[in-house]
């Protein structure tokens, strides 16, 4: 056969894999939708459009509670391995010298310890040592643990082909280091600041594992969804997920669009240099 | 010199992509003991017309033969070439041994073989002390010559460079250039050589082709390329010219240059008064010292180079304009500050209507 | 270059220390833990091996250990090949769409295992999606499919696909394709191409993706719980249990231990396996 032709063949079997693929993941999302949306949840075929469960799953007072509680360590978490992965990256690959490798290990390290482990060892620590079964606190820093080698990750792999020189060139002109740091580091970071925050944020709202361990009786939104899963699905647990993935949808979307204006603004700025 | 089929023959070949077209009805035909450079400025298609040859790229139109085989179907691994890429592209996971060894292993010859083969190429680029390492513990040349090696191993039917010298610095490609014109003269196979640096070219090759925006400008051997150029672009792109404004005579064999009061005789295939364009190259250009009421350019000495064997006279003529006069040391140079006299022979300019 | 000693203390020690705190610490607790018992749901301080003894003899915490493992490198390895050419068709022909393609795959598994196994129980379950059409159409619903190991397995290659496809996407993207091509002329057709350059180059990349997997498969609860059926109890489940119901922390703990303790020994045969130059490591720095 031709090399082209060939090529072609490839190509298109790849693509309607990746397609298979794509289906595989999002059914069940879409799914879900439809029966959050539907008078008949286990077969919402063809689909409704009732928002019947969004309404009870509104003044559902359990649901709002958890949600509150996981709001607060999302919101904590994302902050604290943020700025601790950001910490990590920075000294990693500025100061890393020749331990950095050592270092980028140490600091992937959380992930390759599951979740369950991260909380039934930092459970035993609290009770072992104070006595304490576990609180909102140690539910945050448990978290932070793991999302904190996502923060890193992310970070730093968007950071690896930062030119540090950069930064002694704006000192050179005259900024202090923490200005050198504001004016010209930040705006090329953020794009993986928002990763990281967004990633850690979501990963622990919707993380049971963890917090499960950590919180015993207080109620996250993760683990009243295990609760109603486990005795029976009800419409409500429909609504939130389509609630949730469509967050996350909207929080993705905004990112690419802010990375995809970044492009273009650089682009923008470098032909207009040429 | 018997009148064969030619070794490859690239015949008519076209590449569009989309609406560009990065070459247009390409025709050349390459001989088995001749080392021939493309030579282009970048975006010009040289690169693509090697990926063509080497059957990285299909061509849309056209076809190519190489020994006779319709060639132009086939992938690159069918093809018998060897390649040499400007970025060496040693594989950086294996050892300069496994490297070389590399072509030969895909064809599956026998380990006397390869070692045989090894033992060769290892001696004759002076890479035996190297073959344990890695890619990324040798130096620029070193990988050069590994990635040479490489493509010459499996005796291919021809070699590919694409601007292998680009990423050396100027003194090891200046003894590269020697060393692989001797290799190609040794192995007896053809060299083609992409190249935008037109002195490499000059220096390295038998025969130019010179291409601009996917066309074939020129195609000869080296010094005629160099001393007649058939069009503007290669008279301007090959070897430093400077470039006058002038006008034929109405007696249609002489050309005056429209700025200055000098005259070439003796031109010809030009109808009479069309303006044209007259380049002469940097070093053809004759200084004397500056005598009132003799044919030339009067110009003054601005400033003088030393370019090693050479000087370079950057001259500023009465109206301004600077141009650039290569000579060789003299004891009677002259020097800053000087009136001079710019003339030249009528054999060493090159003219070409306007608008061609 | 105090100055630089001083930021290189605050960048570096105190992430560390971080980590020493609260996630080597917490594991130093645990193997304390799994030398002690427990009875009656208190916690007696005495020093002795003998839940590991426990979980080296009695059948059942065997069982689970084989099962999981089992499950966890069927997982690993399936999602490794499924992902390959999926990660390869985005790279190489996905061109300005790259980052959405990928980004696409990021969005499902950011929603958290409980809310994607409420969404495949809808797919998959009894009356879910599947059943219902093919009740809906006359045929019988396929059992095997929900409450069972082949639901667990579905449910894991359907929670990691998009960990092990960004991975090894991640290492094609900074893959120099020119080296195929460079391997093409040099005489390798396209399988050759693949398994001597592209395959090579690309190994620990591959490698993290599996123990990006492998690890979280090892210990699943959640979904052998809810998916798994009768017979399908895994290690992670079980240690769910220790910490939930039985109250006997202190076998949990043992069992994490263990757990942790066999991860670490797949992650470093693994990594001595791989000779990282072998894979073309050069190093951390940029070229």
């Amino acid at each position: 056969m031709k090399p082209k032709t060939t090529e072609a063949l490839i190509k298109w079997l790849l693509a309607a894999f990746l397609v298979l693929a794509y289906v595989f993941l999002y059914m069940p999302i879409v799914h879900i939708l439809f029966a959050s949306l539907s008078t008949r949840p286990n077969f919402p075929y063809p689909p409704e459009l009732n928002f019947a469960s969004y309404s009870r799953l509104y003044n559902n007072s359990v649901y709002q509670s958890a949600f509150a509680n996981s709001l607060i360590i999302a919101t904590c978490t994302a902050v604290l391995a943020t700025v601790t992965g950001f910490l990590a990256t920075v000294g990693v690959l500025r100061f890393g010298g020749r331990r950095a490798l050592f270092y980028a290990v140490l600091f992937a390290a959380p992930l390759f310890v599951s979740e369950i482990l991260l909380g039934i060892s930092s459970m035993s620590l609290y009770y072992l040592a104070f006595g304490i079964q576990g609180n909102m606190v140690t539910a945050i820093i448990a978290n932070s643990v793991h999302c904190f080698s996502f923060s890193f990750l992310i970070m730093a792999a968007l950071l690896y082909r930062y030119d540090w020189r950069m930064n002694e060139a704006a000192i050179v002109c005259g900024a202090s280091p923490m200005r050198a740091f504001w004016e010209v580091m930040l705006p090329l970071t953020w794009s993986g600041i928002m990763g990281s925050l967004i990633c850690a944020f979501v990963l622990a709202l919707n993380g049971l594992d963890i917090s499960f361990y950590l919180l015993g009786a207080t109620p996250t939104m993760p683990s009243v969804a295990w609760g109603a899963l486990r005795y029976g699905v009800k419409p409500e647990l429909y609504a939130l997920s389509t609630i949730i993935n469509f967050a996350v949808f909207v929080a993705i979307l905004g990112l690419y669009l802010r990375i995809r204006s970044e492009a273009r603004k650089n682009r923008r700025r470098a032909s207009t240099a040429a | 010199m018997q009148s064969k089929t030619p070794y490859i023959r690239i015949d008519n070949v076209s590449r569009d992509y989309g609406a560009v077209r990065a070459l247009s009805d390409l025709t050349i035909s390459i001989e088995k003991h001749e080392f021939i450079a493309i030579l282009g400025p970048s975006g010009s298609g040289k690169s693509t017309l090697l990926r063509l040859i080497a059957g990285l790229d299909q061509p849309s139109t056209g076809k190519i033969f190489i020994e006779g085989r319709d060639v132009t179907d086939l992938p690159p691994h069918k093809r018998g070439i060897g390649m040499v890429f400007q970025e060496f592209l040693l594989f950086p996971h294996r050892t300069v041994r496994e490297n070389l060894a590399f072509p030969l292993r895909m064809t599956r010859e026998t380990p006397a073989h390869i070692a045989e083969r090894l033992d060769w190429v290892a001696g004759v680029l002076s890479l035996t002390a190297l073959l344990d390492r890695y890619p990324n513990q040798l130096s620029g040349g070193q990988q050069q010559r590994v990635a040479l090696g490489r493509g010459l191993i499996a005796n291919p039917t021809l070699l590919l460079l694409d601007e292998p010298l680009a990423n050396l610095d100027r003194e090891l490609r200046q003894e590269m250039e020697v060393e692989i014109r001797r290799y190609q003269k040794q192995l007896g196979i053809p060299f083609v050589y992409v190249t935008h640096n037109q002195e490499e070219a000059l220096s390295m090759s038998d025969r130019i082709a010179v291409i601009n925006n996917g066309r074939l400008e020129a195609l000869g051997e080296r010094q005629a390329i160099y001393d007649s150029p058939a069009s503007p672009f290669v008279a301007r792109f090959v070897g430093r010219s400077t470039r006058f404004d002038g006008v034929v005579e109405p007696d249609g064999r002489t050309v005056q240059l429209s700025n200055y009061a000098y005259a070439m005789p003796g031109i010809s295939g030009i109808p009479a008064r069309t303006q044209v364009d007259v380049f002469v190259k940097n070093e053809r250009f004759h200084l004397a010292p500056f005598v009132e009421g003799e044919a030339g350019i009067p110009s003054k000495v601005a400033d003088v180079v030393l370019r090693g064997p050479f000087l370079e006279y950057i001259l500023e003529t009465d109206r301004g304009e600077r141009i650039i006069a290569v000579q060789s040391k003299r004891n009677d140079a002259a020097v800053v500050g000087d009136r001079v006299l710019l003339t030249w022979a009528a054999a060493h300019a090159h003219v070409f209507a306007k608008g061609v | 270059m105090a100055d630089s000693q001083l930021q290189k203390r605050l960048f570096l020690d105190i992430p560390t220390a971080f980590l020493l705190l609260f996630f080597v610490l917490p594991l130093v607790a645990l193997v304390v833990l799994s030398f002690w018992q427990t009875e009656n749901y208190k916690i007696v301080r005495e020093w002795s091996t003998i839940n590991y003894r426990t979980l080296a003899t009695e059948k059942a915490y065997v069982t689970f250990f084989v099962r999981s493992l089992v499950m966890a490198v069927a997982v690993s390895t399936t999602l490794v090949v499924l992902s390959w050419p999926i990660a390869y068709f985005i790279v190489r022909y996905g061109g300005r769409y790259k980052l959405i393609f990928s980004l696409l795959l990021v969005i499902p598994f950011l929603s958290g295992e409980v809310l994607r196994l409420i969404a495949l129980q809808g797919m998959l379950g009894p009356a879910g999606l599947i059943n219902g059409a093919l009740v809906k159409l006359g045929a019988a619903p396929l059992r095997f499919i929900m409450y069972s190991n082949v639901a667990s397995f579905i449910a894991l290659l359907y929670l990691y696909l998009p960990m092990v496809v960004t991975t090894v996407y991640l290492s094609l993207l900074n893959f120099d394709f020119r080296l195929a091509s460079a391997a093409s002329a040099c005489g390798a057709g396209r399988l050759q191409v693949f398994t001597e350059v592209i395959w090579p180059l690309n190994l620990s990349g591959t490698l993290v993706g599996f123990m990006l997997c492998f690890v979280p498969t090892l210990s699943a609860s959640l979904v052998p719980r809810f998916l798994g059926g009768p017979n399908g109890q895994l290690y992670g489940m079980s240690i769910a249990q220790q910490f939930g119901e039985s109250g006997t922390w202190a076998l949990g703990a043992a069992m994490g231990v263990v757990l942790f303790l066999f991860s670490a020994l797949a992650l470093v045969t693994l990594s001595f396996g791989v000779n990282l130059r072998r894979t073309g490591f050069t190093g951390l720095g940029r070229q």
